[in-house]
């Protein structure tokens, strides 16, 4: 197991003696709506289950509801397979799981890639056994970032200390700093907002990603009635 | 075949409100139209068989063809000017006080924007106004042997009027027209008939001056020559064409004075047009009602089909698998906030 020895750095916010801030509230995953739950659970069977390793979700664009469905996977691999899950924050540009969920926000990622922190040090544990991982201080341009992040072994130091690495990535569109982010998973989990993202947008962002990845459907919709949805058997 | 039906119901108000509104429109601009009134008549057809029609069609029934017929006439300015100086519309529209004016001009002549009375009219634009309501008539065949003539008019005495003159115009017409082919018949066969007592006459004088010139030939025993039995057979066809005009002139003259008759053309009128107790307020409302909502349905399916054209994101999963050839692993549905 790889340890990281925590460095100091120019750019790091000053830090209150003694403050150890992993004791956040789990409210955001007690709030996961139910059918959400459902459904990433049912996508987490499809994907793997109980032995998938490293899952990255991202989307096309922004407001897909990527952070949800991320927070959702890992409250599922925690909840129904008891494993150890890390749920990492790699959206550079719009980092929100620290504040989301009264989180410090570093050290994080950055600091672990960079080597100025250890997985252990950088990993804050929710009361439900979920550990997060913020994205950190970040000292350069968000491409660059994500680029040192994926080509550091950031992530395999993660993935030794728990069962599975959830990252919430950033959107894949525009620009190439969600597919430099995606790089480092095997496993994708795209999600689509239905009857928002247009479908050329999507078949944009998944035409250049290294991997085929799964289909997540966020906020599905019927308008017909229920009798004619009887009526046509679904 | 879902998703045009998602499109459907995802937006209700914006699809099928065109439809109320045109219905709305539709029977709304018939209720400020002035009262009017149907009157019918019908009438009984069969195939002509004094004259033969060199036009008839063996395939239609004898309703289909003089009810094209009428259609036509009902296009002719000839035809619609008789009518109306047979039912007395051209005195009907002279009247300024005899058409009611429609709900709309009350109202502006009440705001003083028009006159309280439709303006009485003459010469063109009477003729005009004549043509254009007798040529609105229907015409249906509405039997294999029944023709039914609709008219419609502001007054149900002048419909009624209106109605039986295009039947009574349209029977004159037929009558004519047959007439006028047997009147020419019969002059073609007098003249024919003539020239062949002439030639009936040449021929028997020929025979008398060879059998002057030659009185052997009288006897009773002698053998008729060459020339005497040439001269005897023209006259014989020269006889036998006399007959045969003669007969087809009979034949000429005999229907030429059956068609005197009115009731020979093969037209007659079952029902007379009477003036109509109630206006057709309702029938009208009906007919505009049904096509305010067939053009209603015509805009809402194709703006269905727009909107779903429009339409370019996901709504099932299954669309992922085909579209994109990807894996869908779940939906979440929309949660309610």
């Amino acid at each position: 197991m790889a340890v990281f020895e925590p460095q100091q750095s120019p750019q790091r916010p000053p830090r209150q003696p003694g403050a150890r801030p992993i004791q956040p509230m789990d409210d955001a995953l007690r709030g996961i709506p139910e059918p959400m739950l459902e459904a990433c659970r049912a996508a987490s069977r499809l994907i793997g289950g109980p032995s998938l390793r490293l899952l990255g979700v991202t989307s096309a664009l922004r407001g897909e509801g990527r952070s949800s469905v991320a927070l959702a996977m890992a409250a599922v691999q925690r909840q129904d397979f008891g494993r150890r899950v890390a749920l990492v924050e790699m959206d550079f540009e719009n980092p929100t799981l620290a504040r989301a969920h009264n989180l410090e926000p570093w050290p994080g990622l950055t600091e672990l890639s960079r080597g100025e922190a250890a997985a252990t040090q950088v990993m804050q544990r929710l009361r439900n056994g979920v550990q997060v991982v913020t994205v950190g201080v970040i000292a350069t341009s968000v491409s660059r970032m994500a680029t040192e992040v994926a080509q550091s072994n950031a992530l395999a130091a993660l993935a030794n200390e728990v069962d599975v690495v959830i990252a919430d990535l950033p959107p894949l569109l525009p620009g190439g700093v969600g597919f430099a982010a995606a790089r480092p998973f095997d496993d994708l989990l795209l999600v689509v907002r239905a009857g928002v993202t247009p479908i050329a947008r999507v078949r944009e962002a998944t035409a250049d990603l290294h991997v085929t990845p799964h289909v997540l459907l966020n906020g599905t919709t019927s308008s017909l009635p229920r009798w004619l949805l009887s009526m046509l058997g679904r | 075949m879902l998703r045009y039906l998602e499109t459907l119901f995802r937006h209700p108000l914006l699809l099928i409100s065109p439809t109320l509104v045109l219905v709305a429109l539709a029977t709304g601009w018939v209720a400020m139209q002035p009262p009017t009134y149907d009157a019918t008549v019908r009438l009984w057809v069969e195939r002509q068989q004094l004259v033969a029609n060199p036009n008839s069609n063996p395939y239609l029934t004898p309703a289909q063809e003089q009810g094209a017929v009428i259609t036509e006439l009902l296009g002719t300015r000839y035809f619609c000017l008789k009518v109306g100086t047979r039912s007395h519309l051209d005195e009907f529209l002279a009247n300024p006080y005899a058409v009611r004016p429609s709900l709309f001009q009350r109202v502006l002549a009440r705001v003083g924007l028009a006159s309280a009375t439709m303006a009485g009219l003459s010469g063109p634009a009477l003729d005009d106004a004549e043509y254009a309501q007798v040529s609105k008539a229907i015409v249906l065949d509405t039997g294999p042997q029944i023709v039914t003539i609709t008219f419609r008019g502001s007054d149900p005495v002048e419909a009624a009027n209106v109605a039986q003159a295009i039947a009574d115009q349209f029977v004159d017409e037929s009558l004519a027209g047959q007439r006028t082919q047997v009147s020419a018949e019969a002059d073609f066969y007098t003249g024919q008939v003539k020239q062949a007592q002439a030639q009936l006459a040449a021929a028997d004088a020929a025979i008398d001056q060879y059998l002057n010139a030659h009185p052997d030939q009288r006897a009773a025993t002698a053998i008729p020559d060459a020339r005497l039995t040439q001269l005897k057979r023209t006259d014989d066809d020269a006889r036998q064409r006399v007959s045969d005009l003669q007969s087809k002139l009979d034949k000429a003259s005999v229907d030429n004075a059956a068609l005197l008759r009115p009731d020979t053309s093969g037209i007659r009128v079952l029902d007379h047009a009477a003036p109509p107790a109630q206006n057709s307020i309702k029938k009208l409302l009906i007919e505009a009602g049904v096509v305010g909502l067939v053009l209603g349905l015509v805009i809402m399916v194709v703006g269905v089909l727009v909107l779903t054209l429009l339409d370019t994101t996901f709504r099932q999963p299954e669309e992922v698998e085909q579209l994109l050839d990807l894996r869908p692993v779940g939906t979440v549905p929309k949660l309610m906030s």
